[in-house]
Parts: C-alpha cells; sequence; structure tokens
C-alpha cells in the first residue's frame, strides 16, 4: 500500500505542464499546504517550474500578469469567496484550479460570476483532503478533537464534517467503493459509517465509475473508546518516541527548545518519502535504532574518511563533486543524532524504563498484588536508588501509570483505586488531574467498551495463541522476550478476526452500499483491501502495526487513519 | 462441435464427445433450485439448464442449446463424465416423463404438478445443494481449464523468481490456476477470480489461487503505480465555461453597445476639434448618444446611493446615461481624459482611433462603464507587456538551455561532452547575472522600506528570481558531477583504447621472419644475462654483501621487463 503513490499521481496532475512554457505559482490555503507539504519540497516544485508559492488568502500578492497559476485549493465557503475575489481582479494571466474534494455547482457558479476576464482555464476535482503520514497511513486534517462539547459520544460538527470528506476523498483516491463495518456500541462510529454509505449511494455518477474489484474493499470504522490502553502505554518504536516526546506536526518536529541549536535544525522533517534512513529505523525499537544508528554513522565515517585526507587532485576533485551528497547526509546524520539523543535525555528524565516496564506489565499480566505494590513505589517516589531516594517522578507520568492501573483493575475486586486516589490527594496531587481518570473511566471504561467474544484488550503478544499466521496473512511475532514491548494493541485481534470472517455481525454492523448487496464475505479468501479509520485518534503504534503486516503480505493492502493522532498526553487530556 | 440436445437427436448430444465445459455441477444445482421457484410461481415455463432463460417449446431448447451452449470440447474426460452424468439425471427427471408426448407440442399443455414433483426429487436428490455451490464458486475445476498445468516431474524447484525451493509436500507444490506453473505454497498463496478464459473477471470469475507474478500482474485494479487504478479525478472545466458563457453572453452584448458608444463620442470630440461641428451642439449630441436619464427623478447617485444636494452634484455618465455623483474618493464618476481611453480602447481595436491634439479633452465616466470598457483591455495589456519582463527572457534562456542539454544527453555523440559543458558554461552565467539581478533588487527594496519607494520592486518579483537562481543551481548540481564523472569515463576508456589498438597494431603486422630471428637472438642474450645476475646475487647474497644487492635487484627487474617486452612482441612465435 503506497499512499504515497497516489499522491505522486496527483501531483503530476498538478503541475502538468500545457503547452506554454511559463514560469507558474501555486496558491494554496491552509489545509492544502499541509497537505502538499506532506508529499512533497519545495525542490520538486521548483524543478516543475513553481518559482512562487503563496496563499490564497495573503492579499500582500504583486500583481505578476506574466505568470500562470495554479492553485490547489480545498473547496471550502472562505476559500470560493477569496477565490472570486482573486479572479475578479486577477494577479495572474490564467488560472488553473485544482480542488481537493467535489465542489458543488453552486460554487462554481459563484466562480463563472466573478470570471468576466476569462482567465480560469481549467477546474479538476482531485480527491486528496486528507494528510498522508506514512505510506500507508493518513489522518484528517484541521481536527483537534472530534468530541462535541456536551456529550462525550457525539461529533463536534466541523470535525464530522471534515473527517466524512476525508474519508470519502481518500476512497476516491484510491478507487475503492468499499462495504462498510462499524462498532456497534459507538454512536459516532455509526453515524459516519451511515454517511459514507448515504455518499456513496448518492454519488454512484462517481462510484460507478471505479474499476470492478475481485471482492469488495472494507472499510472499518473503530472507536477509540473501545482501545483506551494504546494511547496509554509508551511506545517504543522511533516514530511513535518522537510524536510521544518530541511532538511530530505535520511531518515536521519543532526542535528550537533544544539548547544551543544550530539554525538548520531548529525544524527538522522527517518523512518516510525523502529520508532513506527513517524510512529503515521509524519501526526499530529504541535498542535496534542505536544499532541502527551507529551504522550509519560508521557508513559515513567511511565515506568521508577517503575524502578527508586530500591528498591529490583526484581526490579533491571527487570530494568536490560528492560534497552535496556529503552534506545531505552529514545534515540527516546530525538530524537523526539529535532526535535520538533528545529521545535519550527525556527517557532518562522520565525515568521511561522503570516506568514503561511497569506500564507493560500492568497491561499485559494478571498480577494484581506485586504490580500494586511497585506503582505505589512509583507514585509516592519511595523507590530508592543506589541507596538514595530517587528523583520524585512528574505528577503526569504518574497519572498514565495511574490510568493504566484504574482501567486495568476496574472489575477487579480488591481494587484501591480510589485509596490511592486519596493518598495522592492528600500528598497534594491536583485534583483536576485526577478527575481525568474518572473521566476516562466513565468514557472508555468496561461498560462502555465492546466486549466481543474472547476479546481482552489487555492482550500479550506472546500470550495470544492465534499468532503467527490467520487465513494465509501472516502476523509479525514479537516474541523475542522485549519487556517493553508485551503489549499488542486491540486492532490486532480485530484484524485476525476480519480475516477470518470471524467479527460477530452484532458487535460490528455490516453495510453495503447499492451494487454491493451480494457481498458476503467469504472465509477462505480474507479481504484482500482495508481501510481502517479509528473515530477518536489514532496511534502510531497502530501504524506501526498495519505497517507490519503490508511489508509481511504482498497480497494485502491495509491503509489505516483517524481523526487525529494521539499521544498520552492528549488522549488523557493534558494537553 | 457436438450438439447437447434435449430431446430428438439425443444420442449425438449425450452418449457422443459431450462437450459439457460451461456446464458444471453448480450452475446445474442452481438451474434447478431456479426451475424449482419459476414452476412453483406460475405457469410451467422451461428453462434453458445452462443459462436458465426461459423457452416455450423443447424445440425451442434445443435450438437454442445448439446455438448458444455448443462450444468446442476440451477440458478432463473425467469431470466431463460427471456433469454428462448429472446431465443426464436431471434430464430424465425434468423431461422424460413427459418425453412420450413432448415432442412438438407445447409445454403449456402439461401439468405443472408433475413438473414440480420432478424437480422437487431431483432437489432431495442433490441434498444440499445450496452449500455444494458456495463450495463450487469459489473454484470451479470444470470452468478453470487445467489442461496447462505443468506437470510434476518429481524434483520441481518453485518458478518464482528469486526462490527455487524443492517442491515437496513440506514446502507445497501449488499450480498456478492462471500461467499452469508450480509453485511452493508461499508463492502461490494468493487468489483472483478467474473466468473460463483464465482472465481476472471480478463480476462472474471464481476464485483460484494463483501465484505472485500472476497476483500481480492480472489482478483488477490493485497496482497503484498505474494511474488507472487510483488518483481518481473528474475535470469540470466543461461545467464552468457552460456557466461562464451563458453569464457572458449577455454582459458581452451591453458591453458591444457601451464600446460603440465611447467611440462615437470619441469621434465626435474629434469632429469638433476639425471644426466639422459647432463646439456648442456637444452637449444635445451627448445627450442623445447615451440617452440621459432625466435627472429630475433622482435623488441618491445610482452607484453609492449619496443623497444629491448643493455640494454633491448630479452628473451623466456620458456612455451609459445614469446620473452618478462626482465624488472622487468613491470614484463613482469621473473625467477621464479623452486621450486615455482613446488609448486603452486601442488595445484591441482593429481599427485604431485617432488621438486628439488637445490633451484637455475628457469624458465623465461612471464606475460601472469603466470598468466594462477598461478591465479587461488593462488585463489584456498587462499580460502582454509584462511577457517581455526580462524576468521571463531569463527564463526562457535557461529552459532552452536545459532543453539543449536534455536532447544532445540522450544522443550518443561524441562532441556531445564538448558541447554539454559549453551549455553548463552558459548556464552558470546566466546564474551569475541572475544573482546579480538579485542582489541589486535586495538593495533596492532595502533602500524603499527606509526611504519610502523610489523605484518600484515587488517583492514577489524578487521572489521569482530567488527562485530561479535556485532552479539554475540546481540544475548545475545535478548535472556537473555526472558530466565530470562521465568525462573521466571517457578519457579512462579512450585510454584504454589507445593502448589496446597501439598494442594491436604491433600484432597485426605479422613480424618478418627476420624479425623473429633478431627477437628470439636478442632474447636468448637477455635470459643468459638474467642467469648471470641472478646467479651473481645469490653469491652476494651468500656472501652477505647487502649493500649491492640492491643495484642488483633493479638490474634483475630492467631485464625482467625488457624480457617480457619482447616477449610479448614475439607472441606465439617466441616458441617454435
Amino acid at each position: 500500500m503506497d499512499l504515497y503513490a497516489v499522491a505522486q499521481h496527483y501531483l503530476d496532475r498538478i503541475l502538468e505542464k500545457d503547452s506554454s512554457d511559463n514560469i507558474r505559482v501555486l496558491l494554496l490555503d491552509k489545509t492544502t499546504s499541509a497537505v502538499i507539504s506532506m508529499v512533497t519540497t519545495q525542490s520538486e516544485l521548483l524543478k516543475k517550474d513553481v518559482f512562487l508559492v503563496d496563499k490564497l488568502d495573503n492579499f500582500q500578492r504583486d500583481s505578476l500578469r506574466n505568470l500562470s497559476c495554479i492553485c490547489f485549493l480545498e473547496p471550502s465557503m472562505e476559500t470560493i469567496a477569496n477565490l472570486s475575489r482573486e479572479i475578479a481582479n486577477p494577479n495572474y494571466q490564467k488560472y488553473d484550479l485544482f480542488f481537493n474534494n467535489s465542489v458543488s455547482n453552486s460554487k462554481l457558479e459563484r466562480l463563472a460570476e466573478s470570471d468576466d476576464l476569462e482567465t480560469i482555464s481549467k477546474v479538476v476535482e482531485i480527491f486528496m483532503d486528507y494528510l498522508v503520514v506514512n505510506k500507508a497511513f493518513f489522518v484528517v486534517p484541521n481536527v483537534v478533537s472530534p468530541y462535541g462539547p456536551l456529550v462525550r459520544d457525539s461529533w463536534d460538527q466541523a470535525a464530522f464534517d471534515q473527517s466524512l470528506q476525508s474519508v470519502m476523498s481518500l476512497l476516491l483516491s484510491l478507487k475503492y467503493k468499499p462495504v462498510i463495518r462499524y462498532e456497534t456500541n459507538s454512536k459516532m462510529c455509526a453515524k459516519l459509517a451511515n454517511a459514507v454509505n448515504f455518499e456513496i449511494n448518492s454519488n454512484q455518477m462517481l462510484f460507478g465509475q471505479l474499476p470492478l474489484r475481485d471482492s469488495p474493499p472494507s472499510l472499518l470504522i473503530l472507536d477509540r473508546k473501545n482501545d483506551p490502553i494504546t494511547p496509554l502505554l509508551f511506545p517504543w518504536t522511533y516514530q511513535a518516541m518522537i510524536h510521544e516526546l518530541l511532538g511530530i506536526h505535520n511531518n515536521t518536529v519543532n526542535m528550537s527548545r533544544v539548547h544551543n541549536i544550530s539554525e538548520e535544525l531548529k525544524e527538522v522533517v522527517v518523512n518516510e518519502q525523502t529520508d532513506q534512513f527513517y524510512k529503515e529505523s521509524m519501526y526499530l525499537n529504541f535498542g535496534d535504532l542505536s544499532e541502527s544508528l551507529k551504522r550509519f554513522i560508521e557508513t559515513y565515517k567511511a565515506k568521508t574518511k577517503t575524502s578527508s585526507n586530500i591528498s591529490t587532485i583526484t581526490d579533491m576533485k571527487f570530494f568536490l563533486e560528492n560534497y552535496p551528497e556529503f552534506k545531505k547526509t552529514s545534515i540527516n546524520l546530525s538530524k537523526h543524532m539529535l532526535l535520538s539523543t533528545e529521545i535519550d535525555k527525556k527517557i532518562n528524565e522520565l525515568r521511561l524504563w522503570e516506568v514503561g516496564e511497569l506500564q507493560q506489565s500492568l497491561a499485559t499480566n494478571d498480577n494484581s498484588s506485586g504490580d500494586l505494590a511497585e506503582l505505589e513505589d512509583l507514585l509516592f517516589d519511595r523507590k530508592l536508588q543506589n541507596g538514595a531516594p530517587a528523583a520524585p517522578l512528574s505528577e503526569d507520568t504518574k497519572l498514565k501509570l495511574l490510568a493504566v492501573y484504574a482501567l486495568r483493575y476496574e472489575s477487579h475486586p480488591s481494587n484501591q483505586l480510589s485509596r490511592l486516589t486519596r493518598q495522592l490527594h492528600q500528598l497534594g496531587f491536583p485534583s483536576h488531574k485526577l478527575d481525568l481518570i474518572k473521566h476516562l473511566l466513565q468514557t472508555s471504561g468496561t461498560s462502555q467498551r465492546l466486549h466481543d467474544d474472547g476479546e481482552s484488550i489487555f492482550e500479550k503478544v506472546s500470550n495470544s495463541t492465534m499468532g503467527g499466521t490467520v487465513n494465509g496473512i501472516s502476523f509479525k511475532n514479537n516474541t523475542d522476550g522485549n519487556v517493553y514491548m508485551q503489549h499488542s494493541p486491540r486492532l490486532k485481534q480485530v484484524l485476525m478476526k476480519l480475516f477470518k470472517n470471524k467479527l460477530n455481525t452484532k458487535n460490528y454492523a455490516l453495510l453495503k452500499p447499492n451494487g454491493l448487496e451480494a457481498y458476503a464475505g467469504n472465509d477462505k479468501i480474507p479481504d484482500q483491501e482495508l481501510v481502517i479509520f479509528i473515530v477518536g485518534g489514532v496511534t502510531y503504534e497502530e501504524a506501526r502495526l498495519v505497517a507490519e503486516l503490508n511489508q509481511l503480505n504482498p497480497g494485502l493492502k491495509i491503509v489505516i487513519g483517524g481523526t487525529h493522532i494521539l499521544d498520552s498526553d492528549t488522549f488523557i487530556g493534558l494537553k | 462441435m457436438s450438439k447437447r440436445r434435449i430431446l430428438g437427436a439425443s444420442d449425438t448430444g449425450l452418449n457422443g464427445n459431450a462437450s459439457m465445459d460451461e456446464l458444471n455441477p453448480s450452475s446445474l444445482s442452481s438451474s434447478q433450485s431456479s426451475l424449482h421457484s419459476s414452476s412453483l410461481a406460475g405457469p410451467d415455463i422451461l428453462e434453458c439448464p445452462i443459462c436458465t432463460e426461459s423457452m416455450v417449446t423443447v424445440n425451442q431448447l434445443n435450438r437454442h442449446l445448439d446455438d448458444e451452449h455448443a462450444v468446442s470440447s476440451f477440458g478432463s474426460s473425467e469431470t466431463n463424465l460427471q456433469i454428462e452424468l448429472d446431465f443426464k439425471q436431471w434430464f430424465k427427471k425434468t423431461l422424460a416423463t413427459k418425453a412420450d408426448d413432448v415432442v412438438g407440442k407445447s409445454l403449456y399443455q402439461n401439468s405443472p404438478k408433475q413438473l414440480r414433483a420432478a424437480t422437487q426429487d431431483s432437489c432431495l436428490n442433490d441434498g444440499n445443494s445450496d452449500d455444494e455451490t458456495q463450495k463450487l464458486a469459489f473454484e470451479n475445476s470444470s470452468v478453470i481449464t487445467r489442461n496447462h498445468w505443468q506437470k510434476p516431474s518429481g524434483s520441481d524447484i518453485c518458478c518464482y523468481n528469486s526462490c527455487a525451493k524443492r517442491l515437496n509436500g513440506k514446502n507445497g507444490m501449488v499450480n498456478c490456476r492462471k500461467c499452469g506453473r508450480l509453485f511452493c505454497g508461499y508463492h502461490s498463496r494468493f487468489h483472483i477470480k478467474l473466468n473460463s478464459s483464465l482472465q481476472s473477471d471480478p463480476l462472474n470469475g471464481y476464485w483460484s489461487r494463483c501465484c505472485q507474478e500472476c497476483f500481480f500482474s492480472y489482478k483488477a485494479g490493485w497496482d497503484l503505480a498505474k494511474t488507472e487504478n487510483c488518483a481518481f479525478f473528474t475535470d469540470k472545466t466543461s461545467n464552468l465555461k457552460n456557466i461562464r458563457s451563458k453569464k457572458l453572453n449577455s454582459v458581452k452584448l451591453e458591453t458591444v453597445a457601451l464600446e460603440n458608444r465611447c467611440i462615437k463620442l470619441v469621434g465626435v470630440l474629434k469632429d469638433i476639434e476639425k471644426n466639422n461641428i459647432p463646439a456648442r451642439s456637444l452637449r444635445s449630441i451627448e445627450r442623445n448618444l447615451a440617452d440621459w436619464v432625466d435627472d429630475a427623478g433622482v435623488d441618491n447617485c445610482s452607484i453609492c446611493k449619496t443623497e444629491f444636494n448643493f455640494w454633491n452634484r448630479k452628473h451623466h455618465c456620458r456612455i451609459c446615461g445614469q446620473v452618478v455623483c462626482g465624488d472622487i474618493s468613491r470614484g463613482c464618476s469621473m473625467d477621464v481624459p479623452a486621450n486615455i481611453v482613446v488609448d486603452i480602447m486601442n488595445i484591441d481595436q482593429e481599427v485604431k482611433l485617432e488621438k486628439l491634439q488637445d490633451s484637455r479633452w475628457s469624458i465623465r465616466m461612471c464606475l460601472n462603464c469603466k470598468q466594462k470598457l477598461f478591465n479587461k483591455r488593462i488585463y489584456l495589456q498587462n499580460v502582454y507587456s509584462d511577457s517581455q519582463a526580462e524576468l521571463l527572457q531569463y527564463y526562457r534562456q535557461v529552459k532552452a538551455l536545459e532543453d539543449k542539454f536534455e536532447k544532445s544527453t540522450q544522443s550518443s555523440d561524441k562532441a556531445v561532452e564538448l558541447r554539454n559543458i559549453d551549455l553548463l558554461g552558459r548556464m552558470e552565467k546566466i546564474g551569475k547575472l541572475v544573482s546579480n539581478i538579485v542582489n541589486s533588487l535586495e538593495y533596492v527594496l532595502e533602500q524603499n522600506q527606509s526611504k519610502q519607494g523610489l523605484v518600484s520592486v515587488k517583492p514577489d518579483e524578487v521572489k521569482l528570481y530567488k527562485a530561479l537562481k535556485l532552479h539554475i543551481v540546481m540544475f548545475l548540481q545535478d548535472n556537473l558531477p555526472g558530466l565530470r564523472r562521465a568525462q573521466q569515463e571517457k578519457l579512462k576508456k579512450e585510454q584504454t583504447e589507445l593502448e589496446q589498438q597501439t598494442g594491436a597494431n604491433s600484432h597485426r603486422p605479422r613480424l618478418l621472419k627476420k624479425e623473429i630471428r633478431e627477437y628470439r637472438e636478442k632474447l636468448m642474450v637477455l635470459n643468459e644475462q638474467k642467469f648471470m645476475v641472478q646467479n651473481l646475487y645469490n653469491d652476494y647474497k651468500k656472501r652477505k654483501k647487502f649493500d649491492d644487492l640492491i643495484s642488483l635487484e633493479a638490474n634483475l627487474e630492467d631485464l625482467q621487463r625488457e624480457i617480457d617486452i619482447i616477449e610479448e612482441r614475439l607472441g606465439d612465435s617466441a616458441f617454435q
């Protein structure tokens, strides 16, 4: 599965040159600038003769009527208003309009109204209303929280519209006309699923043109509340750690808070498409990452060594010719060095080695007394390190530990949550933070979650009896005894059942859009094309699971996405 | 070609080489059940057992079978036999009971009860016919032919490129249903839907196991590297153009009328200048030309709606005749100097208007008319004049150079490299020029910020120059190292070629016998010398006279080199 390939097709279409040889200007808006920045670079654009990239709502632009203009915009009311203002008094010679989703006829009329000078030469709808994060990982743009302000299991209207648009555009961009499965215990999933179904049925004109497939693709809509554990646990793989500890925003990491940072590393880009090292190591755990970084340094050294002792003219020539490449590699190397040292610093600062181990043990083992003692030691800072009391844990870390405990032992008879909360409160732990746990239990406690047969969110990788291969589809087995990566997301179990066609229709309703009524899952042939959408946020950990599945199974194409990307802080409500 | 008859001439159809490749148990049982339901539903209509098309008479059914379902026979005889048997059974149960009186007779007269009983019977006999159809829809051996299958020879290896696993019970041994070759279990774990002609058929095909290669090359809509499989888009240009042209047609008519008035007015002014018309009649001509609105009934400006009074005077637009105010700040109307009107109107006029001699003439125009008359013309003028800008000229030069470069790198000419170096040099020159411009423009921009606009420089233009510079730098960076490398390789190649040629040259003219003799003698002498020196060397070594050893060693090497050269020259003729 490769969303980058799809994006590249679209880019080619947008940047396609017509007969007139001209310098071109690219106008974007808030959404599309994010969309395009995730899939291409400034220099790529420059190669295609796009010399100027600007925002449509920048009204300070100069009139350059000798240039042609490409607009890649979202068809929102605001953008259309700005655009008609632009073409009524055109700054450029002609306009090729590309919208990242369907444009209604009334909006077209409005544009035609203002186009007295006949400057619009092209109007094309392409379907790229989503951000490509990884090869098989997309996210809805501009959603901070999908939840409505009043009731938790309800949508914020704007977020809902945007999510629906994103899902529809993703389906169209992949030319999918899917059957839809959703978790019945969630109203949000049901609303989205029905809306998607309705849109497909009312846009038969578009969906009817799509090529037939051997079996229809599936759209699986899940709700975060059914798996509250995965976003709480500290992830130990590279990409996920960068996000958890440093924060990835539209593929960029802001490093300006680091002391004495050089100008070019203040904001670093982490993109699978342009960064070979990142592509190879984004799913590695911390141990493997340092190994691979070491190798990277060694190859770099070996490369530069040959040119460091410049004695002859040919050496000099060789060095000069390869200088741009060296420079690129060295910047890349220092970028990853910086990221991993910062991660390391943070891990030690937050004492994540101990905390992570306890988190995993809490989440996977049924050992209430031992874990409780350990938890109390950490919560009340009783632990000794080299004979002296260790530095106290940060409040947020404690809170997350307590949250894992609260979820794990919610219905356990010897649940000590209320005692722990009371004690913490007496020690001066802010009560608004403790309330977050109450809130978490209300929204995704055991009564709120879906209990499909034999399913538990506290699943251990090595314990899962079904591991390995399911109906011809291999899952990666991390049974190398890594104590920090024992837990596997619930998504894995759901997928295993899906591939066996064993999803309980009571818990996972199936919607068949017009024309797909004949579909009745075949238990011999698992679904081959699948789009997963997690309402309430998706984690990098789940994206990794999907990436591994895609890599291990060439006959399988899965894309995963969500309303937004979670880290533990945003999930629990600290941010 | 054999016939598959229900009745009559049945010996050719049922006992001969029946060709039942399309006739399979699954379709049979389904047709049975549909026959069953249709007979329950109402009038008894005979149905084709293959395509369930309804027939009125048996004759018609026979003809239909001959025409539609007679296909040349292939497929394994075993399965065909089975089908034949099934078919016979079906045939007997449904129709044989009536065979006596059916021939040539309409089926309308048959009792529905009997037929129903017969079909029900057959359903019972079939057992779980539904289950069977499901299983068979998965992979139907009688539809998906096995003729092309590679026969296992006992020592096969997996046909997948890089696999080469031995095929046995452990690794698996599976024929790809599509290409027929043998694969190991791992490389044949894919499924596509195939039809009887082994083509991918998502609609009516049967799930069939296939190999990795076939999966990726034949699976419909799978490979995202192909544009037709993804990146769906719709072109709405024509929609917009339709809407726009509808709207513009009415506007255009209006504009043409206004244009004509404007041109006439200018003509009148010209005539007054030439004294063809007395100046005092101007007002009445203007009035007639534009059909002035009666200003008595107008209290507000027709554009800004401001009330007229002593200070806010009424004005008539000379083009459309509307009453508007003359406020400069609002710009509802203004006196446009007539020569400017002429200039602008001339931009796209075929018959150019003449300029007026007195530049004080002016025409009062309202905002609307001014926009309608001027906007498009000014836009066109800008597009044209800006296209001659310096920036674009540089850009075109760069593009032309790039084109040339690309073309010449494609052709494998010998002089290409020299020419390319020349091209790169020119590119570098343009780059320098552009970077100079960037610097000067940036300087001007800085000055402007402090001194408030001396020369007008657009910040966007500076950005464009910078981008152009970057473009050139990138091009040079991309191509310079590659070119240099190519150059070096070429040099090396030439050298080796030269060496080979010289080597070959010395070989090619065959050595004369005399020369051979001379060389041999020389060789012998040299060998003898070498022998002596070697002895000397060993002797000195024994006596540990290391100082002399070094010079002797060099001597030996020299001798050896000379021997080698002569031997090479002699080649084969060194030995007799």
